[in-house]
Parts: structure tokens; C-alpha cells; sequence
């Protein structure tokens, strides 16, 4: 099972009247997806307010919704809509194209562009949290740090890291989950902040 | 529980795992740990979202939102009305066929087995068992429908009248 099996079971699961489903894509996808309309909507506050009705658009759509596609690839084509009715709605003049197409999607490998966008409070934001999550993993063992590494960011199965670092699965399984656990405990902080979560 | 939302998330449980994984995630402390382990994976990837956590917001309004009731998408097709219609026709004939093939297979071992039944019961109802006299002196008590049962009887009678000279 990958990653889009993942979401298609919330999916299903969210189209059989489970919400609690839906908010665990949302938990998931939605620093992507308020960084995909920071690039449309550049105030902060107004990111959220479009995120939130992305979102919400989404679930009245998921009848709709058969898995023809990835999730991600659905719910980004109705994002990009919701920012540019909002921008026209508001008398801003919405983009022509996004600058990325529905493949970039999948990725979304477009972080530098989105650096010189942002806010400054956005970026400083992110920068803390990218900083607490840096330091977590130059702290981690080189096994934990490569295995996270290989799973995260080079997107390889268990078995696959299983190869590449010549060790059983359960070995892979176990490295991963501590390391999560490791950057984890120095993220939660930041994560809540007097009950008002940020990333 | 923290270990299997970890290999949830990485797609790396097994189909029955992952129903109760889903059902575990209710609880707030699994739901965090979800969020959190989802937001190391987009830091990682420089996908470091610019606002706050959304996730409560979009709940509260999720809750007011008429729930979703989509039709499975795994589900059976249902039979088209002309499937109906031809299975249908299919069973008529089916039931004619049968029951024009029972007559037809009848007919040639039906009547042998009329001549072997005949001949059965010409030789167990001999002249030693009934009397032809006695039956011709019933005759007239014998319904009318009854005529054809009496035919091999009458022939029997026959048979008696040429044997007694």
C-alpha cells in the first residue's frame, strides 16, 4: 500500500459520511496546499481563509471524486480555483497560470520560487521550523538520519531502504519511527503554542 | 501506536492493521502525532506550509457541513433492464425446452415400458387370480372413465375364452 492507497482509503472512508477521515487528509495536506495558494493569495490571513474554503469545497465535491487521479491532484485543481474566484470576488486581478502544472502537483518541487514569495512573517515561520527539524536530524545516528532520509525525501518503500541499507525491514520500520520520534520531540513545542497551532 | 502511525503513514501496514489504525487515530494524542509526523516529512522536503495549524478550523466547520454519502465506487453495477429481459427469456425457454424434451423422451421409452408393464401385468393377473366371469359380471359398476384401465382385463378375458377349449 503507497501513499496514494493511503489517501484513497480516506477517501473512501470520508465518502461513506466518516469527517474524521477528511481531517486527517487535511492534517496532512495542508501546509502543501497553504503553500500552493500563498503563491495566489499573498497575505497570510487571506492563505488561511482560502485554504480553509479549499478544503471545505473539497468535501462538498467528494461525491464527485472517483480516483482517477491522486488526491493531491483533485484537491490542487480545486484550490487553484477557489483562490482565483476569491481574488476576482475581492477585485484583484487573478493570475493567468500558477507558474506549475498539475504535475508539479506530485511534487511540488517548487520551493526556491515560493522563498521569494512569501511574507516575511510566512518566511520566518518557516525558517523555524525548518531550523528545529534541521538541528533534530544533524542530532540523529547516521542510520536513523539515512533511513529518514531515504523514506522522506527520496520517497523509497521500506523494502527499498531494506536494499540500500542491507538490513532487515523491521530493522528499516524501526529506525524510521525513531527518528520521527527524535525530531518530533523537538517540533511538538513549536507545533503548540498556547493551544494556537502553528507549524 | 506511535510506531504503526508511522508505518500507516509510509503506506506500510497490512489491510486489517490499517482499520484499526484509522479507528485508533480518533484520539486526539494519535491525531497530533499524525500532524507532527506529517509536518517533519514536509520539512524535510522544504514544503513548510506559511500559516497555522488549519486542521481545528476546518473541523469546526466540517461539523456543520450535511455529511457526505457518496455511492461506492467498488460497488456492483446493477443489472441493466434488458439483462432482465434476457434472463428471463432464458429461463422460458429453458422450461419449455425441458418440458418438451420429458414428452419426446417419452415417447419411444414410455411405450416400451407400456409393453413391458402390460406384459408384467398380463402375467401376474392370470386367469388362476381374477375370474373373467366375475368381471364381466362387474363391468357395469366400473365408471365410465375407468374404460381404457379395463382394456388389458377385457384382452386377458380374450386370451382365457381361446385357452379353455
Amino acid at each position: 500500500m503507497g501513499d496514494r492507497e493511503v489517501d484513497q482509503q480516506l477517501v473512501l472512508r470520508a465518502q461513506r459520511g466518516d469527517k474524521h477521515a477528511f481531517e486527517l487528509l487535511v492534517a496532512k495536506y495542508q501546509r502543501k496546499l497553504g503553500r500552493l495558494l500563498s503563491r495566489l493569495v499573498r497575505d497570510p490571513a487571506e492563505v488561511e481563509d482560502v485554504t480553509q474554503e479549499a478544503f471545505i469545497k473539497a468535501y462538498r465535491a467528494l461525491p464527485s471524486f472517483r480516483g482517477d487521479s491522486a488526491f493531491y491532484t483533485w484537491l490542487y485543481r480545486i484550490a487553484i480555483n477557489t483562490a482565483k474566484n476569491y481574488l476576482v470576488a475581492m477585485g484583484r486581478r487573478a493570475p493567468t497560470s500558477t507558474g506549475f502544472d498539475h504535475e508539479d502537483a506530485e511534487t511540488f518541487e517548487d520551493a526556491e520560487q515560493l522563498r521569494d514569495t512569501a511574507t516575511p512573517e510566512a518566511e520566518l515561520l518557516g525558517k523555524q521550523i525548518a531550523t528545529t527539524v534541521n538541528r533534530a536530524m544533524e542530532q540523529l545516528p547516521e542510520d536513523l538520519r539515512t533511513a529518514i532520509t531515504l523514506r522522506e525525501i527520496e520517497g523509497l518503500s521500506y523494502e527499498e531502504i531494506a536494499t540500500v541499507m542491507n538490513c532487515p525491514i523491521g530493522t528499516v520500520r524501526s529506525r524510521i519511527f525513531r527518528a520521527r520520534e527524535s525530531i518530533a520531540a523537538e517540533l511538538r513545542p513549536l507545533l503548540d503554542v498556547d493551544g494556537n497551532r502553528r507549524w | 501506536m506511535s510506531e504503526e502511525i508511522s508505518r500507516l503513514m509510509d503506506g506500510e501496514v497490512d489491510g486489517i492493521e490499517t482499520h484499526a489504525l484509522w479507528h485508533s487515530l480518533r484520539h486526539r494524542q494519535a491525531m497530533m502525532t499524525w500532524t507532527c509526523y506529517h509536518a517533519i516529512g514536509d520539512a524535510l522536503r522544504g514544503e513548510v506550509g506559511v500559516t497555522r495549524d488549519l486542521r481545528e478550523d476546518v473541523a469546526k466547520r466540517l461539523a456543520v457541513e450535511p455529511t457526505v454519502l457518496a455511492p461506492s465506487a467498488s460497488a456492483p453495477p446493477r443489472p441493466a433492464t434488458w439483462a432482465w429481459a434476457v434472463a428471463a427469456t432464458l429461463a422460458a425457454v429453458a422450461v419449455v425446452g425441458w418440458t418438451a424434451w420429458s414428452l419426446v423422451d417419452a415417447t419411444p421409452a414410455g411405450l416400451s415400458g407400456s409393453v413391458v408393464a402390460g406384459s408384467m401385468r398380463g402375467t401376474e393377473i392370470g386367469p388362476s387370480t381374477v375370474s373373467a366371469d366375475y368381471l364381466l359380471a362387474h363391468q357395469e359398476y366400473a365408471p365410465s372413465a375407468m374404460l381404457q384401465g379395463m382394456g388389458p382385463y377385457l384382452r386377458d378375458v380374450a386370451v382365457t375364452r381361446e385357452v379353455k377349449p
